[in-house]
């Protein structure tokens, strides 16, 4: 079997195992989710190991005709900002379900869907092909629905409900662009390689508003500035491990999308350039200004997703290699630190059951270690040297240089308000007189510190040996920058 | 084989350094019974330094010639034309002084074993003596002024750490940091020179740097001149910076004695003799330092008659004679200043070492100040004051800086602070004082988590709060709940549809309509 399609199958794999499995199983449940996704993550790192770093293009392409008449077919390969993605991926969700032992409503479904996202999540990195890509992106939000609807907040029916219809709307426009590029392709195909090749062909207006179709999109699911409506309420609403995946991947699928789009139609980003930079310095600036007016921490961090997400859009707004670098890194980076935060802060509140930052003080005290790896995360959040977002930050400031000059300062105005939130809510959290309420909050359990210490070994792996990471990225996004030069 | 010889030379010293370093931080040097240890690794580690120097001019003495007088130890980095090396220099005049260095440092060492038996810094010492070790056979083997400069630093630096050996007396710190701070002046003047002499003549190897500065107008040979001469007045302690001296001397004796007395007061003077030729061509500054020499005399002299402790008393001699070699590099008789160099420093570290034994070594009263000296009034409470130096300095230096300080923290605290909303403001209860005071009343408790302060900060809550209206109401309830409602606006239109459609009247409607089209 093909590597890519068995670490595609692992996951569902377990998914269809679980629920094929008597009921009131609980235990076992959890180990099966915990050996998939540690099966899943030890395959992608096999293939980060065999993935040659030399090469250009595609590689560990599968090609299996699906339905010949449309031209789709069952199209899978990677390339380096899909490797790294799907690494991203593939450990996240283990930290997911390793962060999962709370969950005791319901298990059986739970694991299941977890899963079951797993496999669509993985599924849209590797997609070669536009409709398979739309298959598993739609496919994502079925367990996603269920996951946050079922074992979500107290809003939760809103939020799952709001969240579906909100990004099924951009999808339409997604699917919409598809259909109409494929429709003005000469030969009926979807492969994403042909339609790059081909959509040159077809004349400035036409690419614009396809890409416009594209943009809208995956720019929901990013999110951009006015479209991000659906993201607070669900992140908020969502259990804690799946607001891991919501910011640390499902995000990062927007961004990604936004990329072989703009692969496919270079004409029409050349054109929109402007458009997008000025997009997401709004996202940027915007994001960043209601985190700090959030007093919900999860609410703070999802609009601090928001405010990252921009960043990334400013890189791929750059359309040179450093940019593009930086924009991968910083999917990569904002992956693992908002994991980190969502992790630590859905831990807090499972102990305390309040995320309002005014309950707290002194938690440096009862919780050491939670204190540690939190103003770790935060740090990195604020992307401080020796930490994976400086190295991303540093590559689009550069990046961004070259293109608008000292406009590009404004990336420093958000990334000081996002040290201030930062600072704010460190300083809230763990200083202060001790208050009697917060004395037996328990510090972190092994597995706790196991998610939370990978997640910090991999910030720190990244941001003093940013060469790793960029040397799988390189030739992808040297090949993508060669389109706009 | 050679530049292994060389480099053992510095890296003995340094890598006892490491050793050191490594067996406090993991607890392994930590009582008396590893001292014997310690000290046995550093005098080892001196006395593979002086043997290799030893050796080497041995060897340029048998085979006269066959030692390459310069030898380049390491490139450090290359930048544009600029390109920085480690060189050491191997000609006569550093292999002896070297070696002497490296005997008289050994000495000194060893002397200290005893000295500081169950000293509850006996590591620290060791380790800084050897950083200083290193450093002073850096200064006297360097072949170019980069590396006499790192060997100047590290000196300065670990003379700062041995003053400051009894870190809990604040004395101690506070005329640490004095001297530390006075040196900086000298090591300003060193990197000018450096600077100056990169930009002027092709680099600072010695031999070639002077060659060029010769040829160089005499402006710009007297500000390279300026700026080595600054260095090695304040690094010698000669007038006007005779001053620190004195306040050096809080670091244990064997320290005094090696470092202000024997070594580092004749670095300054080193210094000079490696730019000799270029203090030839510039009379102007053979006059100065010939006045600036017979300052330090006098200045060495006259103190030195009124102290009552031994220590000072030996500095304020020993100021006199290298005040001596001063006024001999003004006259250009190098030869004297060398062999006057080697002797005074042999001398006085035998005096120095000798010092805490003194009284019973000597057996007799010291000798009281002398007659003529106590009817010149003025000139003995200028003697007793030590010419006011360190009150001209104050005076001069300190005081107008401590002024502005204050001025600029004044305005930091009154205007930027508020402006920015920093420090003293934040609400963040950082002590046990801070939260006393909430309890009291005196700060305003309930500050809230999303206050701005300062101008920045008023702008950002005020747009932040203009943004989160428009989000609350706009983005979230217009498009997210906005969406749900008219999906279920629609949705009860729809069921309404259906529950008509559902009727039969109008189920029979539409089949009549239907066949009535068909028909």
């Amino acid at each position: 079997m093909q590597l890519l399609t068995g670490l595609l199958i692992t996951p569902l794999c377990g998914s269809i195992l679980i629920a094929f499995l008597p009921a009131g199983r609980d235990r076992l449940y959890r180990n099966i989710a915990l050996i998939t996704s540690v099966l899943a993550m030890l395959m992608s790192f096999y293939v980060l190991g065999m993935f040659d770093t030399q090469a250009t293009g595609l590689q560990f392409t599968e090609h299996m005709k699906w339905n010949p008449r449309l031209g789709v077919a069952y199209d899978v390969g990677i390339d380096g900002i899909s490797l790294s993605m799907i690494v991203l991926a593939s450990v996240l969700c283990f930290i997911a379900i390793l962060a999962s032992s709370n969950i005791t409503d319901k298990p059986k479904g739970y694991y299941l869907l977890m899963l079951l996202l797993e496999t669509a999540m993985l599924g849209v990195f590797m997609a070669q092909d536009w409709v398979l890509f739309y298959v598993f992106w739609e496919l994502t939000l079925i367990p996603l629905f269920f996951l946050i609807d079922r074992w979500g907040g107290k809003q939760r029916h809103g939020a799952a409900l709001n969240f579906v219809l909100y990004t099924f709307g951009g999808s339409v426009f997604l699917l919409v662009a598809m259909l109409v590029l494929f429709d003005n392709l000469p030969a009926h195909s979807f492969s994403m390689r042909y339609m790059a090749g081909a959509a040159g062909s077809l004349s400035d207006h036409k690419q614009m508003l396809i890409f416009l179709g594209f943009l809208i999109g995956f720019g929901v699911k990013m999110p951009i500035f006015p479209i991000h409506g659906w993201l607070p309420v669900a992140h908020v609403e969502a259990p804690s491990p799946v607001s891991i995946l919501l910011s640390g991947i499902l995000l990062k699928m927007g961004a990604y999308g936004l990329l072989r789009a703009a692969e496919m139609l270079p004409n029409a980003v050349m054109q929109m350039q402007t458009t997008l930079m000025v997009l997401a310095l709004i996202s940027l600036v915007y994001g960043g200004l209601l985190a700090w007016r959030q007093t919900d921490m999860k609410k703070m961090i999802a609009y601090s997703s928001v405010s990252h997400m921009g960043v990334v859009l400013l890189g791929i707004a750059t359309l040179n290699i450093t940019g593009f670098s930086g924009a991968v890194m910083q999917m990569v980076a904002h992956g693992l630190v908002a994991g980190a935060m969502f992790l630590l802060i859905g831990l807090l509140y499972e102990r305390t059951q309040t995320r309002d930052i005014r309950d707290f003080s002194s938690l440096a005290r009862t919780m050491p270690r939670f204190a540690f790896f939190t103003i770790f995360a935060f740090i990195a959040a604020v992307a401080m040297p020796g930490t994976a977002g400086f190295i991303a930050e540093l590559h689009i400031l550069i990046g961004g240089f070259e293109e608008w000059g000292w406009l590009i300062i404004a990336l420093s105005l958000g990334i000081m308000i996002s040290a201030a939130y930062a600072i704010r809510t460190v300083g809230r959290l763990f200083t202060g007189p001790s208050r009697d309420d917060m004395k037996h909050v328990t510090d972190l359990r092994g597995s706790e510190m196991l998610a939370a210490g990978l997640l910090t070994a991999g910030i720190i792996l990244l941001g003093v040996f940013p060469a790793f990471i960029l040397q799988y990225i390189t030739p992808s996004v040297d090949s993508l920058s060669q389109l706009f030069s | 084989m050679l530049n292994f010889v060389a480099s053992l030379i510095i890296a003995a010293p340094l890598t006892v350094v490491m050793v050191i370093a490594f067996g406090v931080l993991f607890n392994y040097f930590q009582d008396e019974s590893s001292e014997r240890l310690a000290g046995r690794l550093s005098t080892t580690a001196v006395l593979l330094s002086f043997f290799s120097v030893v050796g080497l001019l041995v060897f340029s003495w048998l085979q006269p010639g066959q030692l390459p007088t310069s030898l380049n130890l390491l490139d450090w980095f290359h930048s544009g034309q600029l390109s920085i090396k480690i060189v050491l220099s191997l000609d006569t005049l550093a292999l002896s002084i070297g070696s002497l260095f490296a005997l008289l440092l050994f000495v000194t060492q060893r002397f200290s074993i005893n000295y500081l038996h169950r000293e509850k810094g006996y590591f620290r010492f060791f380790m800084v003596l050897n950083i200083y070790t290193a450093a002073m056979l850096l200064i006297v083997l360097s072949g170019n002024a980069i590396t006499a400069f790192l060997g100047w630093e590290l000196a300065g630096l670990s003379s700062y750490l041995l003053i400051a050996y009894a870190y809990d007396r604040p004395t101690a710190t506070a005329n640490a940091t004095r001297v530390f701070i006075t040196n900086r002046l000298g090591d300003v003047g060193f990197l000018m020179a450096i600077v100056l002499s990169f930009y002027w003549a092709s680099g600072s190897d010695w031999g070639s740097m002077n060659e060029e500065l010769v040829a160089l107008d005499a402006s710009q040979r007297f500000s390279v001149l300026g700026g080595f001469i600054l260095a090695a007045l304040v690094k010698s302690a000669l007038f006007p910076f005779c001053s620190w001296i004195t306040r050096a001397l809080e670091g244990p004796t064997p320290s005094s004695a090696i470092f202000y007395s024997a070594l580092t007061a004749h670095v300054g003077i080193f210094l000079l003799l490696r730019i000799a030729p270029v203090i030839d061509t510039s009379h102007a500054m053979q006059i100065i330092l010939i006045m600036l020499g017979v300052m330090t005399i006098i200045y060495g002299w006259l103190g030195g008659l009124v102290q009552t402790d031994l220590k000072t008393a030996l500095i304020f001699s020993s100021l006199t004679q290298t005040g001596l070699m001063l006024t001999c590099i003004g006259f250009g008789w190098y030869a004297l200043v060398t062999f006057h160099l080697a002797a005074h420093a042999s001398w006085r570290i035998y005096q120095m070492l000798s010092a805490p034994a003194y009284l019973t070594l000597v057996n007799r009263k010291p000798r009281p100040v002398s007659r003529w000296l106590q009817k010149q009034r003025y000139l003995f409470n200028a003697a007793l004051q030590r010419m006011w130096l360190d009150n001209i300095i104050d005076w001069i230096a300190v005081k107008p800086t401590t002024l502005l300080a204050q001025d600029l923290n004044h305005f930091d605290e009154r205007v930027v602070n508020r402006m920015v909303g920093l420090p003293g403001q934040i609400d963040a209860i950082s002590s046990l004082t801070d939260y006393e005071e909430r309890k009291r009343g005196l700060v305003n408790p309930e500050v809230s988590v999303i206050a701005g302060r300062g101008v920045m900060g008023a702008l950002m809550e005020k747009i932040a709060n203009v943004l989160y209206w428009f989000e609350e109401s706009l983005v979230l309830k217009g498009s997210g709940d906005g969406l749900i409602n008219v999906i279920q606006t629609l949705g009860a239109y729809l069921i309404r549809i259906d529950y008509l459609f559902s009727r039969p009247r109008y189920l029979w409607l539409i089949i009549l309509l239907t066949l009535m089209v068909v028909s």
